[in-house]
């Protein structure tokens, strides 16, 4: 097949930086080929797709060298709408990428501005909603529908175009696990009509049964090739910043080097006894300080039922449930079920349409969220939202200072936060210079800054790289340790998998799952109804006959099963 | 959550092609311009509210109920106490300065409802549409049309950034004028700083579908003249006239605006019959 993208000693620096975020990358992507791109935040992963439709350097300006190609002209000498006829780009952030006022116009806008005739348009419309799953949403505002078909609107978009490659920044980072795998999924059926597929995605385990994944490391190339090789080595790959995928781990166990698949993973097993270790979550010390073993509540949640104006059903809909002090607990749910609407409630940013939230044994619709910072520190998943002052310390020493705290106290509070987030040498560095895992632990020290109780935290993990994320989660078991009351709301199966106790569900708005996270994996029916899906661990576990809430518990098993002697049954 | 004003709905006003919609706002904003006294600015409110009725957009200008009623008080307090000619301050408290204070809210509250009429029923894309067969090159029309679009992200974000200062313990309703406004500077420092990176992420957005390729772009959305239209322009047209009240009907100013109105509306549908051909 012909090349639609060639690249030949790609070198880049972002103006006003000496650093070269590509350092001679060679690259050709053929048509008909799916290439997923792995790699630390900071690897030039996003810079990489920029050259490739003349983003690199017709928005972002820099000091760029070697040769692009795309289907035979120079993006850069062309420029990005011209560009775009070719390479279609689909971004991490849904909300920016789409403008229109329904979905049939959004799919149009492309075809529109290269002249396609309207009756051609029509036609394309119907066919890239129906490829998308979207057939009947014609008339739909995009700002009205969920994330996963917000980010299925924007393939579509990009669909209607006719591209040769299409290109995806991160387009699953903000969706729940089904939401994910409806992606990847139309990824797999794009390729069918000859598009090349060129997608950046964090969680190894959905680019397994790609043809093609490469590995950035610096701004150069450190694997490429099929994913049974280049995602294979779960060290190399956890040491340059990569979640390694289960299979690897598992694959490692074994002593082997090359990825099996999980037939032939299963097939070497077949008559040993692999035996789960005891899940965590069960252990007795886990679950001793929820409330249902009498611990003391510090989150009272009583019917409550929240609805937006002008929306017909309410958005959180007669949610009961009691967290008690010390508890670890997550949140889960589907794309606008309702997930962050409860948790605002928490501190009082929403108040309930009717029932009642208590914090404390206080009425949250009586106390003022300003008098809440107090006891419920609330972390949002954009820091870039809080983010205003000019130094790192200053940033923090807001919400104390607010409290009306004492300075020299507000200069412990931040010392001892700092150290707890790991970014005592940033102090006097300006917030907006950090790295976006860094931002994402300001944001929560500023919050840990006024000692509160209870941490709700919005998609902690969200939009960052495998060190990143296992440094916060670090930081949440950390201070779940110092006996803070966690609340995390998420979509990261292997978050709530290795960290929680409890897990409470919603779906429409109702909570229609509360217990421990083993018994939520077990229940089929709540994970299909909420659209979960439990981690990589979990379900190969599960092919091998044990339950394994975290790869560790999953090769401990297996190292187990290998190292006692064949035939051998205990 | 929705983002536009727009209102999916059939009605005959949703319906009029977009150049009548653009041509009779302003012409029915200088009507009501020339209106100052309470009895017919009385009339003119309901006229907006029989045009909110035919457009089926009654719910979307009663949802922006709180900004009309604010507008109505708000204009209607300033111009009652500071009036030089009749306001309280200045000595003057008569039935007629409170009257002619409560006519130009009215009439501020009634220019608005009847702009929120307008967007209820029209598409930023039709508004656009419009722009460009009035004549506006395509860029123009859609960077004129892009505020509409960018607002409401903008509010969001907004309200993203006020939640999360709340949420560290801000406090907006308590204090003095002078703290009161330094404590608005956690809200707008992030609040721009998105604004900006949304507006850019848009830009990028829009390039990468095309926008701006040099290639003759084409239409999905198609409105032709109709006998609605006509009847639409007479409407706006005798409310002109009539805006200038009995003795106006004579007068040669009155003529020449609405036949200046008239001829605006003419050579946008020209133009447009010309671009069909």
């Amino acid at each position: 097949m012909s090349a639609v993208l060639e690249v030949r000693g790609l070198r880049f620096a972002y103006r006003g930086t000496d650093r070269e975020v590509l350092r001679g990358i060679d690259l050709t992507i053929r048509l008909g080929e799916a290439v997923g791109i792995v790699g630390a935040s900071g690897a030039g992963k996003t810079t990489l797709l920029r050259c490739a439709n003349g983003l690199i350097p017709g928005f972002f300006p820099g000091q760029l060298t070697g040769e692009v190609r795309l289907a035979g002209e120079s993006p850069a000498a062309v420029g990005v709408a011209r560009a775009s006829r070719h390479a279609g780009m689909v971004f991490q952030d849904f909300e920016a990428q789409l403008f229109s006022t329904n979905t049939a116009l959004e799919v149009a806008f492309g075809a529109e501005s290269f002249g396609v005739p309207r009756d051609e348009i029509a036609r394309r419309i119907t066919e890239c909603l129906a490829r998308v799953g979207l057939a009947g949403f014609e008339k739909r505002e995009p700002a009205t529908l969920s994330g996963g078909e917000k980010q299925r609107l924007a393939i579509a978009s990009v669909l209607a175009v006719r591209p040769k490659l299409v290109l995806l920044d991160e387009p699953t980072t903000d969706l729940d696990p089904i939401g994910k795998q409806e992606v990847h999924a139309i990824l797999r059926e794009i390729l069918c009509d000859g598009t090349a597929v060129a997608v950046i995605e964090h969680e190894t385990e959905e680019l397994l049964d790609l043809g093609r994944v490469l590995h950035l490391d610096g701004g150069a190339v450190a694997a490429d090739g099929p994913p049974s090789i280049s995602l294979a080595g779960a060290a190399t790959l956890a040491a340059r910043g990569v979640e390694p995928p289960v299979l690897a781990l598992a694959a490692e166990a074994l002593g082997v080097v090359e990825i099996p698949t999980v037939a032939a993973l299963v097939a070497r097993f077949e008559g040993m006894r692999v035996r789960s270790r005891p899940l965590r979550a069960q252990t007795p010390a886990a679950g001793q300080r929820s409330v249902q073993r009498g611990g003391a509540a510090v989150i009272e949640v009583d019917r409550l039922v929240h609805r937006y104006p002008l929306r017909d059903r309410p958005s959180v809909d007669e949610v009961s449930f009691s967290i008690g002090r010390g508890e670890f607990v997550a949140l889960l749910g589907a794309n606008g079920s309702g997930k962050t609407t409860l948790a605002k409630h928490l501190n009082g940013l929403l108040r309930p349409t009717s029932g009642r939230v208590r914090v404390s044994g206080e009425d949250t619709a009586r106390t003022g969220t300003a008098a809440l910072a107090r006891q419920v520190g609330y972390v949002f998943q954009d820091p870039d939202h809080q983010i205003f002052s000019a130094t790192v310390a200053e940033e923090m020493a807001f919400g104390p200072r607010n409290l009306g705290c004492p300075p020299d106290e507000i200069d412990q509070r931040i010392a001892a936060a700092l150290e707890v987030v790991g970014l005592t040498e940033e102090r006097d560095r300006d917030p907006f210079v950090l790295t976006k895992g860094q931002r994402q632990r300001l944001a929560v020290a500023s919050v840990l800054a006024t000692a509160p109780q209870v941490l709700v935290l919005d998609e902690p993990t969200t939009g960052l790289d495998f060190n990143d994320r296992r440094r916060m989660l670090g930081l949440l078991a950390d201070l779940h340790r110092r006996g803070h009351t966690v609340l995390a709301v998420t979509h990261a199966m292997e978050l709530v998998a290795s960290h929680c106790e409890r897990a409470l569900v919603l779906a429409d708005g109702k909570l229609v799952f509360d217990g421990a996270v083993p018994e939520l994996f077990r229940n089929q029916e709540v994970l299909e109804r909420a659209r979960l899906k439990p981690p990589a661990a979990w379900r190969l576990g599960r092919e091998l006959g044990i339950e394994a809430l975290t790869p560790e518990d999953l090769t401990a098993a297996l190292h187990e099963a290998v190292a006692r002697p064949a035939g051998v049954v205990s | 959550m929705k983002l536009f004003l727009y209102v999916d709905r059939e009605s005959v006003v949703h319906r009029l092609h977009p150049v009548t919609k653009i041509v009779a706002l302003p012409l029915l904003f200088g009507a009501a311009l020339r209106l100052d006294d309470l009895a017919p600015l009385v009339v003119a409110a309901l006229v907006v509210l029989v045009v909110a009725a035919a457009s089926r957009s009654l719910d979307a200008v009663a949802g922006m109920g709180s900004l009309l009623v604010t507008l109505f008080v708000a204009t209607t307090l300033v111009w009652g106490l500071f009036d030089p000619a009749r306001g309280l301050v200045h000595g003057h408290a008569d039935r007629a300065g409170v009257e002619h204070a409560a006519a130009l809210g009215l009439r501020l509250s009634a220019m608005v409802a009847l702009g929120i009429v307008f967007l209820a029923t029209t598409r930023v894309e039709d508004f656009a549409y419009g722009l460009r067969s009035l004549g506006l090159p395509y860029r123009v029309a859609f960077a004129l049309t892009l505020a509409f679009r960018l607002v409401p992200t903008f509010v969001a974000s907004g309200r993203a950034v006020a939640e999360a200062q709340r949420a560290r313990g801000l406090d907006l309703d308590h204090g003095g004028p002078v703290s009161r406004m330094r404590r608005y500077i956690p809200l707008l420092v992030p609040m721009f700083l998105t604004a900006v990176r949304r507006a850019d992420r848009l830009a990028a957005a829009l390039e990468t579908r095309g926008f701006g390729s040099g290639e003759g772009r084409t239409d999905l959305i198609e409105h032709r003249f109709a006998a609605r239209d006509v009847a639409a322009v007479a409407l706006v047209a005798l409310l002109v006239v009539l805006a200038w009240r009995g003795g106006a009907l004579v007068s040669v100013e009155g003529i020449r605006a609405a036949s200046d109105g008239a001829m605006v509306w003419l050579r946008g549908s020209l133009a447009h019959l010309r671009g069909e051909r």
